[in-house]
């Protein structure tokens, strides 16, 4: 029954491949100081 | 008028970088507060933290969920390895996956931070706006049980994050009742209001004989949008004579605004319409317009032989 723990380093592969492609990825679109300061005032302001 | 004003002693509004550092959270309740104290305004508990913070712990319980699941997969691996070459595969290649996963977690904190930050606002938006509405009530009644400078104080703390003009026009009824000076903590450019308010053109000429400096742009531009209701004002003469005044102690404002200008500089005091004449004296522009004439007849007329406003006594001018 080896093929599980292979199954399973596999799982264990393209679990952590796709954090790390994740993280990649949001690292150029994480928001700015002032687009989350932007956010807030129109959260706050926006039913007015 | 004056006399009914009160002395009073304004607290200084601590001031962050960002707008969200003061706002902060309750772990229990999840509700939000830009005010400071200890416990929470809704549930009582002392369990209020900085969204900031908040959200930083929300980031490190992710990545630390990530790590946990690695590491459960590689056990699990181990148990299901038949021989030591697969213990030796799975161990290896689970260790080598979590060193790199915990090295880019590493670099990304920051910026995760920031992404759980986004959408704790994103999310819990309608709950930041009904916690500073909550904040604002705890204003007005602080104000209607008589402290108002404590009143004052909460409603401008909310005011960093709330923008409309109702708080404005609370935050200057407020001021109009306190004696100002010009070594308290003031300011001018977050209370002027979209729409015209004889409070707004109050406060802004109490500003610019106060302190001078804080007149800019939008002080003035305001001024000069309302000009004709200002004069209706009883105080508006002297709203108008005082903004003008300020502005004159920069070129740019004179040249930029010099129809208003020319309209007030024959009432100027002395001393700032002798700033006014050697600002545009210094200027060949300014003074081939209009403006530049303006200065030598009314200089011929009021000033006839004064002689601060000869060429060499513009170096003793304050701005
Ligand atoms: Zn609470």
């Amino acid at each position: 029954m080896d093929i599980l723990a292979y199954a399973c380093v596999a799982i264990m592969f393209l679990f952590v491949v796709s954090r790390l492609l994740s993280y990649a990825f949001r690292r150029k679109k994480a928001p700015s100081e002032e687009e989350l300061e932007k956010q807030l005032l129109a959260a706050v302001n926006e039913r007015e | 008028m004056t006399t009914t004003k009160k002395a009073v002693q304004l607290p200084v509004l601590e001031r962050s970088r960002r707008n969200y550092d003061r706002l902060r959270t309750c772990r229990r309740c999840g509700k939000y507060t830009i005010l400071p104290g200890e416990s929470c305004p809704n549930c009582g508990r002392a369990r209020l933290v900085p969204v900031m913070e908040r959200a930083r712990s929300r980031a490190r319980r992710k990545m630390l969920n990530e790590i946990l699941f690695t590491v459960l997969l590689i056990i699990i691996a181990i148990l299901l390895a038949q021989d030591m070459t697969q213990i030796a595969i799975a161990a290896g290649t689970g260790l080598i996956l979590l060193a790199l996963l915990v090295l880019v977690q590493r670099r990304m904190t920051g910026r995760e931070t920031l992404r759980q930050l986004s959408r704790m606002f994103r999310y819990d938006h309608a709950t930041i706006h009904d916690g500073l509405v909550h904040d604002q009530s705890t204003g007005v009644e602080t104000v209607r049980s008589g402290k108002d400078v404590e009143g004052y104080h909460i409603l401008r703390q909310t005011a960093v994050l709330v923008r409309n003009d109702r708080l404005r026009l609370a935050l200057l009824s407020l001021l109009q009742n306190f004696r100002l000076r010009s070594d308290m903590d003031l300011e001018l450019e977050s209370l002027i209001t979209r729409d015209f308010d004889p409070l707004v053109a109050d406060y802004i000429g109490e500003i610019a004989r106060l302190k001078r400096d804080m007149i800019k742009d939008r002080a003035i531009r305001y001024i000069i949008a309302n000009e004709p209701r200002i004069l209706e004002m009883e105080n508006g003469w002297n709203i108008l004579i005082s903004v003008a005044s300020a502005a004159v102690r920069m070129k740019r404002y004179v040249t930029m605004y010099q129809g208003f200008i020319r309209r007030y500089a024959r009432f100027l005091p002395r001393e700032r319409f002798v700033r006014l004449y050697h600002v545009v004296h210094s200027d060949p522009a300014l003074q081939s317009e209009v403006l530049g004439q303006d200065m030598e007849s009314i200089r011929a007329e009021l000033y006839p032989s004064d002689p601060a406003f000869e060429p060499d006594a513009a170096g003793a001018e304050r701005p």
